[in-house]
């Protein structure tokens, strides 16, 4: 039984790096172990293979990654993705969403994200930065 | 380890002492976190006395006050210039740090 509370996505670790108050706050809490975050593999695929990503970013984000839970990327997870990246196989982010979508759905938890939109297919709830802390 | 950067002036210094007092010394830099220029700017100052002690107090207050970045460290400084991907050993506190610091 995991006590990940929800499935963040790149779009927050991105916001966390150029900076995002409500962002930098979540970060903060996860940081200090006031709740656990999960993370899909693919999500770090994302952004690591972002064209700005250097080595003082890979720190950051690796130091941070101590405190996050990594899903993992299980059998009903990789069968799932199949659902959401049908029509967008082009589309190499689509693969994290639909990760994102199905480690989510599997651990019954939302999704915190700051690209919400993204998730209009998803069947599971989906918050910003500054709705999950308003909910909190 | 934040190093502090110097503000005023500066004197260079260099010599030979012996190898037990060195590595003592740097020990005690090590764990009271600080560089080894202020662990010998502290113990010179203690034995110049209380007249040096009062100069270098004045001084030192009026130093501008800047919070160090966690890049002026000298071990994130050197893994800063390792190619992406290279292995990053940190104690779990210092994870902690770096990882609500590493953006600012």
């Amino acid at each position: 039984m995991t006590d990940v509370k929800f499935v963040l996505d790149s779009s927050v670790l991105s916001e966390y790096k150029n900076g995002g108050e409500c962002v930098k706050q979540i970060m903060h809490m996860i940081i200090d172990g006031e709740v656990k975050a999960g993370i899909s593999p693919l999500s770090l695929t994302t952004l690591w293979s972002d064209h700005e990503f250097d080595r003082k970013t890979e720190i950051g984000f690796t130091t941070i990654l101590e405190f996050v839970e990594s899903i993992e990327l299980d059998e009903s997870i990789a069968k799932g993705m199949s659902l959401y990246i049908s029509d967008t196989e082009n589309d190499p982010t689509s693969l994290e969403i639909a990760a994102v979508i199905c480690s989510a759905q599997s651990l019954g938890c939302p999704i915190v994200s700051e690209r919400v939109g993204v998730y209009s297919e998803a069947d599971v709830e989906v918050l910003t930065c500054q709705g999950y802390m308003a909910k909190f | 380890m934040a190093r502090k950067k110097i503000d005023g002036p500066s004197r260079q210094l260099f010599a030979k002492i012996s190898e037990d007092v060195y590595l003592a010394a740097k020990s005690r830099s090590a764990s009271r976190r600080i560089s080894m220029r202020e662990l010998l700017e502290e113990a010179l100052t203690l034995y110049l006395g209380a007249d040096v002690l009062d100069k270098v107090e004045s001084h030192v207050q009026s130093r501008p006050i800047s919070e160090p970045t966690i890049w002026e460290d000298e071990y994130l400084s050197m893994q800063a210039d390792r190619p992406i991907g290279s292995p990053l050993e940190l104690s779990k506190e210092e994870s902690r740090n770096v990882a609500r610091r590493a953006f600012e």
